[in-house]
């Protein structure tokens, strides 16, 4: 123990520009994700405004009850779960796809410009993007609906239709996050030492054989980090992005419904603080597990690329 | 929406932030009992001070919570009515607003908040049982009335009082006045004649007018009604005619409505059933039902946050539904930007009896965690009690948005579209004793007035109030379905009534509501004890 404790004190000194640079990072996640764990207990408790969080009642596990009888618990652990993959596996492909096909194409000034117009959606607020949804699929006067009286065909009732919303919200969230991890890959494709090419050139590889057996192998560490990261957050239902393009609608909350639209919601609603914070910790407890197992298992599989 | 992304953020930010005050103020205790004490020990200091006079050296600013959209000239108004209080009782008021498409999301926040706030309005609707029951007002006991807002003592209705009790605490002060909730059709004199239409006086002719528009206005909707607040009038307006229509077999919803349960009106038994099981409302539904398929409302109505008095005055709607004090302002306004429309009203009860509104339809409250609640209750008790505070909350400044016509009357001037008469949420400090109506406001409302008060009645529950600590998950679930499922339904949003009907019944049961409905038995019969059906 006491070796332990000097051998961090002699790193202190000997590295200390090191500790320096990671201290703002450690300020950052001590303030605002270990502290605030604080409010962990106001899932225990009864909360009433003047006792405030420490003081209002214990009501042990009371909180939980509604949670899971309400019969909720499932549906929107299985649509976080579910949207999460399918956002993970659809934005990661057409992440990879179109990082390849810019590092394929030679006009510097086309390449450039495609590459921010791809960027650019990523810094569109989600409240702007629901506003385009919206606009698009409003019954009476939407753009699609115009269209489509147009043409002469009959209108679609999009608000109503559960089937479709899938659909959307993967498209939209596509739409927000292409951009944002094609620069990322293209970045790691840029990496790869030209050489390599050069080599396959002489020996007649075609261009398909050199993206298979070049770039993919070579980007695979990129795309084992990025995935990591990802399943971290796979209980986390981009709040923002439910929230707004689906307009909170309850003609589909069966299939939009995720754990954090839930929880907002029954807080604006019921205003039980002490209900919506035990949602909230179900949804952390089981983020930590899903993190573990997905650790786990590339550690199995690769160990080098395990994030600890 | 983005209003409502920055607040949750702020919220949750604040969440935060609360956590880390908390975890450094010690014990959990410790965090009441200061606040009691500096409380009682302002109190005592103020009294040894001046015997019977409070302690007003301190100059202090106030924020008072309104709900709606700041009025043009609301900072000139306050300004006047900051000199008259600062005068008195050396405090100011600083006036901060949540506007209606919001306020049901942001008025339980701005309590967790931590914000520093002090005076909010607040009603049965808006509220208060939900809030009081939280700890989030401070009580205004007897001895504190007495105290800091002897005109309010001497003044106050004592059913008011007794009304704005939660397990024998006031949490409020009820507005002092006695009003009468109707609602009713505001349509386009200019469209009427157009396609013909003479009234809107049964729902039939609203039904035709309706169907007009839907022919051939095709870049309007007929009653573009909301998600929020207003999703449930056209409902309620015919389920009141078809309950009202069983006579002394009417139905009376239990409140809170988010719990679906009624009960026969003159049921001494206490016979306590779910909405969706009484006779009445499949009728109702299909009617609604038939509405929304016509197109009457948008098939986005349910995202829709924008209320029909809103879209009506910007004219992408052909009628509009409210009650008969939001019409009274809105025609005002309406008059005088769009003289054309030729706006008209109607009375949308057909025959339902309007209610006499509890005292609570409309209150004042401080919040407990106000570092003045001394000066806020003084300052409620000049504002309601002050002739000139009350008349320049209520009307606006006398000679600028308004002229006295009479002791009872009042005539808007042009400047009122600033500032509208009985608009500026002032009803909380409504006063029967200063009370004007204005002239030349809606030309029929004499008429319509009286035939509202010919059958008025308060209703028997009025003043009940449901015990939620035993139930409160099966609450949480019911209130949840009354949110999505309940609130489609009440927007006609239903392919087969029948079938949906019986799914969300057996929805309900799963989610607790017979454990409510035994709640409220027991809860009613104690009521009726006390209020016995006679």
């Amino acid at each position: 123990m006491k070796k332990h404790k000097s051998l961090l004190l002699k790193d202190l000194r000997e590295n200390r520009v090191k500790w320096l640079m990671i201290l703002p990072a450690a300020i950052v996640v001590i303030l605002m994700c270990y502290i605030p764990m604080g409010g962990i207990v106001l899932a225990f408790k009864e909360y009433n405004y003047h006792d405030g969080i420490f003081g209002s009642p214990w009501v042990a596990f009371k909180n939980f009850e509604y949670f899971f009888q309400s019969g909720k618990a499932f549906t929107v652990t299985r649509n976080t779960i579910l949207y999460n993959i399918a956002f993970l596996l659809v934005n990661t492909l057409l992440q990879i796809t179109c990082a390849i096909l810019l590092s394929e194409l030679a006009g510097k000034w086309f390449k450039r410009i495609t590459q921010s117009v791809m960027f650019f959606p990523y810094f569109i607020s989600w409240v702007v993007v629901g506003a385009f949804v919206y606009n698009m699929f409003n019954f009476e006067f939407g753009a699609v609906n115009t269209f489509l009286e147009k043409i002469g065909a009959d209108p679609i009732d999009v608000y109503s239709n559960k089937a479709v919303w899938p659909f959307i919200l993967i498209a939209v969230s596509a739409f927000k996050n292409v951009g944002y991890g094609t620069v990322m890959y293209l970045a790691s494709i840029m990496n790869i030492d030209s050489q390599l090419y050069e080599a396959a050139d002489l020996d007649g590889a075609t261009m398909w054989q050199k993206i298979r057996y070049i770039t993919l192998p070579c980007i695979r560490p990129t795309i084992v980090i990025l995935f990591l990261l990802a399943i971290g957050t796979i209980m986390k239902g981009d709040f923002q992005m439910f929230w707004q393009v689906t307009g909170n609608n309850p003609m589909v909350l069966d299939v939009t419904d995720v754990i954090d639209t839930y929880v907002t919601r029954s807080l604006l609603e019921l205003q039980e603080f002490g209900m919506t914070s035990a949602a909230g910790l179900y949804q952390s407890v089981f983020s930590f597990i899903l993190v573990l197992l997905a650790n786990k298992l590339v550690k199995k599989v690769e160990p080098d690329y395990a994030l600890f | 929406m983005k209003k409502l992304a920055r607040t949750l953020a702020l919220f949750l930010s604040a969440v935060m932030m609360l956590g880390v005050f908390s975890a450094c103020s010690s014990s959990g205790n410790s965090g009441s009992a200061p606040a009691q004490a500096s409380g009682s020990t302002a109190a005592v200091s103020a009294s040894a001070a001046e015997p019977g006079k409070p302690d007003i050296s301190e100059e202090v600013t106030l924020t008072m919570y309104l709900i709606g959209d700041r009025p043009v000239d609301n900072d000139m108004v306050f300004e006047k009515i900051n000199e008259r209080l600062k005068e008195e009782i050396n405090a100011t008021i600083d006036v901060k607003f949540m506007s209606w498409s919001e306020y049901e999301q942001k008025y339980p926040l701005i309590f967790a908040s931590g914000e520093d706030w002090d005076i909010i309005f607040t009603a049965d609707w808006c509220f208060y049982n939900a809030q009081a029951t939280k700890q989030g007002f401070w009580e205004i006991t007897p001895e504190a009335l007495e105290t800091y807002a002897p005109m309010t003592a001497e003044s106050m209705y004592p059913e008011a009082w007794e009304q704005a009790q939660v397990d024998g605490k006031v949490y409020m002060l009820p507005m002092n006045y006695q009003e009468l909730t109707a609602y009713v059709w505001m349509a386009r004199g200019d469209l009427m004649e157009k396609y013909s239409i003479e009234s809107l006086n049964t729902f039939d002719e609203v039904e035709a007018y309706m169907q007009a528009i839907v022919d051939n206005e095709p870049s309007m909707i007929p009653l573009d009604v909301g998600s929020d607040y207003d999703r449930q009038f056209v409902f309620d307006l015919l389920w009141n005619v078809e309950s009202n229509a069983r006579g002394d077999d009417r139905y009376a919803v239990l409140p809170p409505s988010s719990l679906i349960t009624c009960v026969g009106e003159n049921d001494a038994q206490a016979n306590v059933m779910s909405t969706l099981d009484t006779d009445i409302f499949l009728d109702v539904l299909t009617r609604v039902k038939d509405w929304k398929d016509r197109g009457f409302w948008s098939k986005n109505a349910v995202v829709n946050t924008q209320n029909n008095t809103e879209s009506f005055q910007a004219g992408k709607s052909a009628l509009a539904v409210m009650n008969i004090n939001t019409a009274k302002s809105l025609y005002a306004t309406l008059q005088a930007e769009h003289p054309e429309w030729d706006v008209q009203v109607f009375d949308a009860m057909n025959g339902a009896p309007a209610t006499i509104q509890s005292y609570l339809a409309n209150g004042m409250s401080i919040f407990s965690k106000s570092k003045h609640p001394e000066r806020a209750l003084m300052a409620l008790d000049y504002l309601r009690n002050d002739e000139i505070c009350h008349n320049l909350f209520s009307y606006g400044i006398e000679g600028v948005h308004w002229e006295a016509v009479g002791e009872h009357g009042l005539k808007s001037l042009p400047q009122s579209t600033n500032y509208a008469y009985d608009g500026n949420c002032n009803w909380g400090i409504r006063n029967d004793k200063f009370w004007r109506t204005v002239e030349g406001g809606i030309p029929n409302l004499e008429e319509l007035t009286d035939t509202w008060k010919a059958n008025a009645r308060s209703g028997r529950y009025l003043t009940f109030v449901f015990d939620d600590s035993e139930v409160k998950n099966e609450v949480a679930a019911v209130t949840e379905i009354y949110n999505s499922d309940y609130k489609l339904l009440q927007l006609g949003f239903t392919d087969d009534p029948e079938g949906d009907v019986e799914k969300l019944k057996a929805k309900l049961e799963s989610a607790g509501a017979a454990t409510i409905r035994e709640a409220f038995h027991t809860q009613v019969l104690e009521f009726l004890e006390k209020h016995p059906v006679e």
